[in-house]
C-alpha cells in the first residue's frame, strides 16, 4: 500500500513538476495597433490626453516602473484628445476587448483593462505590473547542503506541496484523537471495524483539511495586493518564531512526553469516540465518526493554520488557478495525512500502536521553524524567489 | 517495590514508553506495575498530583513514592530506580 502511495505521489509531482500553468493572456492588443511586440516583454498601452491630471500620474507611476527594469517593460503612448487616429485607435481597441472605452487614461496590461486613475486603480495596476516583472524576473543558482547546485528555476511546485505538506503533518493537533480511536478500535478485536472506522476518520480529516485549504485559496485568489502577501508573510514569520520557541523550551525542558491540554474540550472528544465505536448500528456509528472527524478538525486547524496559509499563498503568487490549483492541494494533503495513514495501516496489520516518540517532535519543530521564517522573508522581500518555472 | 503508570490512549510516548514496560516486566516478574489512565481513572490519578506531562511513573516503596520519571526514558533510566 505503502508503495502504491509513494508511486502516486511521484507521478502526481512529475505531472505537476512539468504542467505549464502559465495563466497569463496573449497579448492581442500589441498586432491590432500596427506595433512591433517582444516576446516576454511587459507591454503597456496607455491612451492618455494631454492635460489630463489623471493621465499624469499614470506617467509618473509607468516612468518608475521602467526605471525599476528597463530592460521589461515598454509603454505605447497614443495622446487622443489631439490626435484623430490615435481616438480611431482606441475605439478599435475598446471594441476588440469588448469593453466601452469610457473615461481617460485607458490602459490595456495583457488585455486587461484599466479606465480612469483613482488610487484603488493605482493599486491594481502597480500590483498587475509588479506581479507580471515578478514572473520575469531571473531565478538564480543556490548551493544547498547535500543537493549541491540547484537552479530555482527548475524547483517544481509539487516538490515544495510535498515538503509542506509531510512538515505540516507533524503537528499533533488532530493526531490524538485518531491515537485514541485506534486504541479502542483494537481493544474490539475486529479488523474490520477497525478498517472502516478508521479509513472514514482519516478520509473526513483529509477532506475537511482540504476544504479548508480551498477556503483559504479562495480568498486569497481574490487579491494579488501587496499589503496581503505582507500580512500573510508576518502569519509566517510569527509562526516560525513560536515553532522555535517550541524548541528552544523543549530543549531547557528535557522531558519528552505528551502535553495535556483542555482537559474538558478532550475528554468530551473521548466520550463521544467511546460511544460512537461502541455503537452497534454501524450506520449511527459512521455518522458519528465523521462528524467527530469534522468537530477535531475544524476546531484544531487554528493550531495548524501556518502552512497552508502560507502555501495558498504561494499558489496565488505562481497564478495558479482551476483543476491544477486543486490537484497541488490534494497533493499537500494526502502529504499532510501521511503519518496519520501510516500509524493507522500498521495497526491494522499488527493490531498494535505504533507511536512517534515526542522526542522527534522538537526537531520538526525547529525545522517547521526555519522553514515558515524564510517563507515568510521571501514573501516580504523576494516574493520573486518563490514564483517557480512549470 | 511497585510501579505506578499514569498513560493515556492517545499519548504517543506512552505507547512508546509501553515497549519499554514489556521488557521490564520480562526481566523483572515480581515487579508490581499498576496502570491507570489519565482520562478515564480520574480520581486514581488525582491522588498522585500530576501535572502537565505523559507518561507519569511512580516507584514507591511501602507506599511511599521513592523516585518519580516523567516522559519519555530509557530502559536503563528504569532499571536503575528499581535496582
Amino acid at each position: 500500500m505503502k508503495k502504491i502511495l509513494l508511486s502516486l505521489i511521484v507521478c502526481l509531482t512529475l505531472f505537476l513538476g512539468i504542467t505549464n500553468v502559465q495563466a497569463e493572456e496573449i497579448d492581442t492588443v500589441g498586432s491590432l495597433l500596427g506595433e512591433e511586440i517582444q516576446e516576454g516583454e511587459i507591454n503597456i498601452y496607455f491612451f492618455h490626453g494631454k492635460g489630463c491630471p489623471h493621465c499624469e500620474k499614470a506617467k509618473e507611476l509607468f516612468d518608475r516602473k521602467i526605471a525599476e527594469c528597463p530592460e521589461l517593460i515598454n509603454i505605447y503612448a497614443y495622446e487622443v484628445w489631439y490626435d484623430q487616429d490615435n481616438m480611431i485607435k482606441l475605439g478599435d481597441v475598446a471594441r476588440h476587448l469588448n469593453v466601452q472605452a469610457q473615461s481617460l487614461p485607458f490602459i490595456v496590461i495583457n488585455n486587461h483593462v484599466y479606465q480612469g486613475f483613482s488610487d484603488t486603480t493605482e493599486a491594481m495596476v502597480e500590483d498587475h505590473l509588479d506581479s507580471l516583472i515578478n514572473h520575469r524576473v531571473k531565478k538564480g543558482t543556490y548551493k544547498l547542503p547535500l543537493l549541491g547546485e540547484v537552479d530555482a528555476s527548475n524547483v517544481s511546485l509539487g516538490l515544495v506541496a510535498i515538503v509542506l505538506g509531510l512538515i505540516d503533518g507533524f503537528n499533533p493537533c488532530a493526531m490524538w484523537v485518531l491515537l485514541f480511536l485506534i486504541n479502542l478500535l483494537i481493544k474490539t478485536n475486529n479488523r474490520k471495524k477497525m478498517l472502516l472506522f478508521g479509513s472514514v476518520f482519516l478520509c473526513t480529516s483529509a477532506f475537511v483539511y482540504l476544504l479548508s485549504m480551498l477556503g483559504i485559496n479562495l480568498v486569497l485568489s481574490f487579491t494579488t495586493i501587496t499589503w496581503i502577501r505582507r500580512c500573510i508573510a508576518v502569519v509566517a514569520l510569527v509562526v516560525g518564531g513560536l515553532n522555535i520557541r517550541n524548541y528552544l523550551k523543549s530543549k531547557v525542558n528535557d522531558e519528552a512526553g505528551c502535553h495535556v491540554v483542555n482537559d474538558t474540550r478532550r475528554k468530551k472528544y473521548l466520550i463521544k469516540a467511546r460511544k460512537f465505536i461502541n455503537e452497534k448500528n454501524i450506520f449511527i456509528a459512521l455518522v458519528g465518526i465523521i462528524s467527530l472527524a469534522i468537530s477535531v478538525n475544524l476546531v484544531e486547524l487554528a493550531c495548524s493554520l501556518g502552512f497552508p496559509t502560507v502555501f495558498a499563498e504561494i499558489l496565488a503568487i505562481n497564478e495558479v488557478k482551476g483543476i491544477v490549483r486543486i490537484l497541488y492541494l490534494l497533493l499537500y494533503v494526502v502529504c499532510y495525512i501521511l503519518d496519520d495513514f501510516i500509524v493507522f495501516i500498521v495497526a491494522v496489520i499488527t493490531f498494535e500502536l505504533t507511536g512517534i516518540s515526542n522526542k522527534y517532535n522538537k526537531y520538526a519543530s525547529l525545522i517547521a521553524g526555519f522553514i515558515m521564517i524564510i517563507m515568510g522573508i521571501l514573501l516580504m522581500f523576494k516574493p520573486e524567489w518563490i514564483m517557480f518555472n512549470f | 517495590m511497585k510501579v505506578i503508570r499514569i498513560s493515556a490512549m492517545w499519548c504517543p510516548s506512552c505507547i512508546i514508553m509501553d515497549k519499554v514496560f514489556k521488557k521490564i516486566k520480562t526481566n523483572y516478574p515480581s515487579l508490581e506495575i499498576i496502570d491507570y489512565d489519565y482520562d478515564l481513572d480520574e480520581d486514581e490519578v488525582n491522588k498522585y498530583a500530576v501535572k502537565d506531562v505523559l507518561p507519569v511513573m511512580i516507584f514507591m516503596e511501602n507506599d511511599i513514592e521513592v523516585k518519580r520519571l516523567i516522559g519519555e526514558v530509557s530502559y536503563e533510566e528504569i532499571e536503575k530506580v528499581i535496582q
